[in-house]
């Protein structure tokens, strides 16, 4: 099995990302760029794959700066055999759909060989999830969505488990070469052992760059893309009001209410008590209400 | 791109109907095909059904296009297929879908197959003084909001976020024209279907994918005493879950731990027994859609998040609200039986 991976290079959101209003853009922590968090995923579902089927590669493709070639690093630690990066200024400011055009123009520029191309559901840093299927749409392959198992039969079909709402799955078969994209749950990345990460710097990352992959500038870049950020903010808290400690409250009410985070006051004017039978017969009421749960169908007469 | 006129919702059913989402994106769009003097439409995929059309257009629709072919059945490929021809023969500036496992499906391949952009899973839209809808978004992991547009390629597509706008029955009333469109689809290219639909099985789901969680904390006050919240969780097809306190008393296991330190939870609904309600704990559980506290505690901070805040001893008042829970069941059971 010949295995494709689509990988990105993005800011460690666990870290300390603050947002710059007057530039428009965040600005990073002290923390490196990482491997895209489901790009790990795919890549190790890909080496999974790749040594079930005892044998075929996998080649890590990525499109970014000159310090992905970081990334790509990890990507070989993990077992691909090979690491391609596109790399080029006039790539800068891709987005997702015109990622989708340069990754696929590559894949076919290079010859790269697949039975199966694996992306991440979607980068955690624009969180649009559209890279895989423009490529998937450009290279005409059968596409899956947010994978969560992969089941693959003598290089001509998989079977597939995509996740649904509320831990349901679709079953799906598809003819290969097909493009699937991974969504969280597939797999537990493996830990790197500081030897793999050490050989992996010791082996070649390949670089192309625009004129190598036959690309035009109109189709790549902000050119290419198809949305542009007008403006970014730190996130807005959602749905629940913010925090105002009451000054007529006791100095011991006010701290527990800052100790609890704050959230504003919802039921305690109305806390429900009394028997449990009557308590419970509320409780039901008020799912229903909520459509939580569907009452008994009205009764006739 | 000027030919581009009116707005298109993606409707989407589950068992209990047309989907909430839908007919919040169809208020949202109705406020907008006003301003643009526009007209806002709905698609169905595959299912002709009076009085889904009936709320499609009490909610503002005023054209329902009604796509019906065997072939859609099993197969989101020839979905949008057939929502992308509808799209490339219909024009519409603005195509609204829901960001739910389908709306998120549908919404990539009809970017990828037209050639336009998408912003993912956002939380407001608005229109810009020229007409362009403006989309918020969530990025960097929830650490910013950005404003995304669309500037020539249409149309503009967005999946939104369910929830977060608000419904509206339209001001005036419609019929919606109802057109069919049996579509035209490609069957020679090769393509994925779907062989098997597989229920989630509440024993093995994991917690952020549970719809219902039962949580408890050290009120619970033993390993056989979280049996309650067990069958309770049991009858609402739900899974249990507990504070750090319910970990270390060794209640439960450690992957079933809320908070900063443990899983971030976003169920319909979280159900939280014997928790005292410390930042560490809500910080994983504070985006819960409804949320449920049962504490005999008066000043428990966790009666602040709660949406339905009951005082009491949780080991009388937990299994009262699975026997209730047990009986209406049954008599919704037993009136179908004599309803067949
Ligand atoms: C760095 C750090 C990280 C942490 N991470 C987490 C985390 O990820 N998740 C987490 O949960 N905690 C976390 N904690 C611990 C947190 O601070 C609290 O200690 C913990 O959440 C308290 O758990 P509790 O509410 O179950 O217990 P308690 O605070 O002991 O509260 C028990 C509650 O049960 C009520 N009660 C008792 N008996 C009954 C009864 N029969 N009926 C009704 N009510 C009853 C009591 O009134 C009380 O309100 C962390 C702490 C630190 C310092």
């Amino acid at each position: 099995m010949q295995v494709v991976v689509c990988v990105k290079q993005v800011p460690d959101a666990e870290g300390p990302i603050t947002v710059d209003t007057a530039a428009n853009n965040i600005r990073k922590g002290w923390l490196p760029d990482v491997l895209n968090p489901y790009d790990r995923l795919a890549v190790e579902e890909a080496t999974l794959i790749k040594e079930m089927c005892g044998g075929g590669g996998v080649t890590a493709l990525c499109m970014g700066s000159p310090s992905a070639t970081e990334v790509l690093r990890t990507c070989l630690a993990m077992g691909a055999d090979r690491a391609i990066l596109l790399c080029d200024p006039a790539l800068d400011n891709s987005d997702s759909y015109a990622t989708g055009v340069v990754l696929a123009k590559a894949i076919a520029a290079l010859k790269l060989p697949y039975d199966l191309i694996l992306c991440g559901a979607r980068a955690i840093d624009t969180n649009t999830g559209l890279t895989g299927p423009t490529i998937a749409q450009i290279l005409r392959l059968p596409l899956v969505t947010e994978v969560v198992k992969i089941d693959v039969h003598d290089h001509e079909k998989a079977i597939v488990h995509k996740k649904l709402e509320a831990g349901n799955r679709a079953v799906i078969e598809t003819p290969l070469p097909a493009l699937l994209t991974v969504e969280s749950g597939i797999n537990t990345p493996r830990y790197l052992k500081l030897r793999a990460i050490l050989a992996a710097s010791m082996k070649t990352v390949e670089q192309y760059d625009l004129q190598a992959l036959n690309l035009v500038p109109d189709e790549v870049g902000l050119a290419g893309s198809k949305t542009k950020v007008v403006s970014i903010a730190p996130p807005k808290p959602r749905g629940k009001k913010l925090f105002t400690p009451d000054s007529s409250l006791s100095a011991a009410e006010r701290m527990r209410l800052i100790m609890s985070g704050g959230i504003a006051q919802k039921a305690s004017s109305g806390l429900l008590e009394g028997d449990p039978r009557t308590v419970a017969s509320r409780f039901v009421q008020f799912l229903k209400e909520k459509k939580l749960i569907s009452g008994p169908p009205p009764g006739r007469g | 791109m000027s030919a581009d006129k009116g707005i298109l919702v993606l409707a989407e059913c589950d068992e209990g109907g047309l989907c909430d989402v839908s007919l919040e994106l169809l208020s949202e769009g109705r406020r907008f095909a006003d301003r643009l003097g526009d007209e806002l439409s709905a698609v169905l995929v595959g299912r002709d059904n009076p009085a889904l059309v009936n709320r499609l257009s009490e909610h503002g629709a005023d054209k329902v296009y009604l796509l019906d072919s065997p072939l859609l059945e099993n197969s989101v490929e020839f979905q949008a297929q057939a929502l992308s021809n509808l799209v490339r023969e219909r024009k519409p500036r603005i195509l609204l879908c829901g960001a739910t496992s389908f709306g998120r499906d549908i919404a990539v391949r009809l970017a990828a197959a037209l050639k336009t952009g998408l912003a993912s899973n956002c939380t407001a839209l608005s229109l810009s003084e020229d007409g362009l809808l403006v989309q918020t978004k969530p990025v960097y992991r929830d650490k910013a909001s950005a404003n995304v547009i669309c500037p020539t390629a249409r149309p503009q597509i967005a999946t939104v976020v369910p929830g977060v706008l608000d419904v509206k029955r339209a001001k005036v009333t419609r019929q919606a024209e109802v057109i069919r469109v049996a579509p035209r689809l490609d069957t020679s290219v090769p393509c994925a279907k779907a062989v098997r639909f597989a229920k989630g099985d509440p024993k093995t789901m994991s917690l952020d994918e549970a719809p219902v969680i039962v949580s408890g904390g050290r009120g619970v006050g033993s390993r056989e005493n979280f049996r309650l919240l067990e069958k309770l969780a049991e009858v609402l097809g739900g899974v249990v879950a507990g504070s750090r306190m319910a970990v270390d008393e060794g209640y439960i296991p450690s992957t079933k731990q809320v908070g900063q330190t443990g899983k971030t939870v976003t169920p319909k609904l979280y159900i939280a027994c014997g928790i005292s309600g410390s930042v560490y704990h809500t910080m994983g559980m504070k985006d819960s859609k409804t949320i449920v506290v049962i504490n005999k505690d008066r000043s428990a901070p966790m009666f602040n998040m709660a949406d339905l805040g009951i005082l009491g001893d949780l080991l009388t008042i937990v299994p009262a609200m699975t026997n209730e829970l047990i009986m209406i069941s049954q008599a919704s059971a037993e009136e179908s039986l004599r309803q067949s």
